[in-house]
């Protein structure tokens, strides 16, 4: 007499399993190096290369230590690498959430805007692009290759178990 | 991945292209992600270069002089040096990245220590004839190439859909779940 052994496989709730952590992991994946890309004067978006330069003039300021930002005196900003950071406020505003099977990642202070869309003053040609809004933008190849890499790493720790 | 030196503004790299349907954009990937990699390390003051430890700290006078205080040596004072960092299709599967404006080789040169300074003042920043990047970097190569032998693109599926009215991007993962299947297929 054979033995008949039922098995129930759910696959379909592990890959859904799956795809949440996935999505969770992209957002402290993407958070991480979204920051490190920007300290270090590199645009996380593809195709935009290193941040513009600052004026000269922005330039002097900082090396007197005159620049101001929310009414505060900013003191040892960088003049090179450019990385966004005077108070740390606006790298400090990103924030990811998940929603359904989507990712929401923004910049939710409102100086983003100016270097993302407008370009501070109203200066186009110092545009600094923090995030892909634009239709077909992606983010830079290094960090589609470290959220791959953790795709690849979760699949295989999934099929491990 | 083998490289090869040619001199040390420029890292000549010979790539192992075989079964890959589009080596042009793959040499693209591979050029883009190298001087993103490099300009990331350096800017840390950290050597991207395997078997060479982070970059020693500036002294106080040229900090204060310079660079409002900061000690770490990142190799960017105006940032020119750093901006002409890029790299160039050498044909067939080479592909070379290094410092592309002549006008700026000569600062490379010293950094990299051509100019025969003290080793305690020299800042590898290009490797060297027997000299490779690090794992970390040359790790995220091999993904790329593995990527590309996959059967799609096999790359992380994000498809920037819009920009929303409060100023965030909504990414979706329309091909995440055929994604997550291929990768299963494949055991990786």
């Amino acid at each position: 007499m054979g033995v008949r052994v039922k098995i129930r496989l759910d696959l379909q709730k592990r890959i859904r399993m799956l795809q949440r952590s996935i999505l969770r992991g992209s957002c402290d994946v993407l958070k991480f190096e979204i920051i490190d890309n920007i300290l270090s004067g590199i645009s996380p978006v593809k195709g935009q290369k290193r941040f513009a330069k600052y004026t000269p003039r922005y330039k002097s300021a900082i090396r007197k230590g005159k620049v101001r930002s929310r009414g505060e005196r900013v003191r040892g900003k960088s003049i090179s690498p450019v990385n966004l950071k005077a108070t740390g406020t606006l790298l400090n505003s990103l924030t990811c959430k998940v929603q359904g099977d989507r990712i929401k990642i923004a910049f939710t202070d409102f100086v983003a805007e100016f270097h993302n869309v407008t370009g501070p003053a109203g200066r186009k040609d110092k545009i600094r692009r923090m995030l892909p809004t634009k239709k077909g933008e992606e983010f830079n190849i290094s960090i589609q290759i470290t959220l791959s890499k953790m795709l690849d790493r979760l699949v295989k720790r999934t099929t491990k178990r | 991945m083998a490289t090869k030196h040619e001199e040390l503004q420029q890292k000549l790299i010979t790539l192992d292209l075989t079964d890959i349907d589009n080596p042009e954009a793959v040499k693209a990937d591979i050029g883009e992600l190298l001087t993103i990699e490099i300009g990331r390390f350096v800017a840390k003051g950290n050597s991207p270069v395997r078997g060479h430890k982070s970059f020693d700290i500036l002294t106080k006078k040229y900090a204060k002089d310079e660079k409002q205080g900061r000690r770490v040596a990142n190799l960017n004072l105006e940032g020119d040096m750093l901006e002409s960092l890029g790299w160039t299709d050498e044909g067939g599967n080479q592909i070379s990245v290094g410092i592309q404006d002549s006008g700026e080789r000569d600062k490379a040169n010293g950094h990299n220590g051509i100019d025969g300074r003290a080793a305690n003042k020299e800042r590898r920043f290009i490797p060297a004839d027997n000299e490779r990047f690090k794992r970390n970097i040359e790790s995220k190569v091999n993904q790329i190439l593995n990527n590309a032998r996959s059967a799609s693109s096999g790359l992380f599926p994000f498809i920037i859909t819009e920009r929303n009215h409060d100023d965030t991007t909504s990414i979706t993962l329309t091909s995440l779940r055929g994604s997550i299947i291929e990768r299963l297929l494949r055991g990786r």
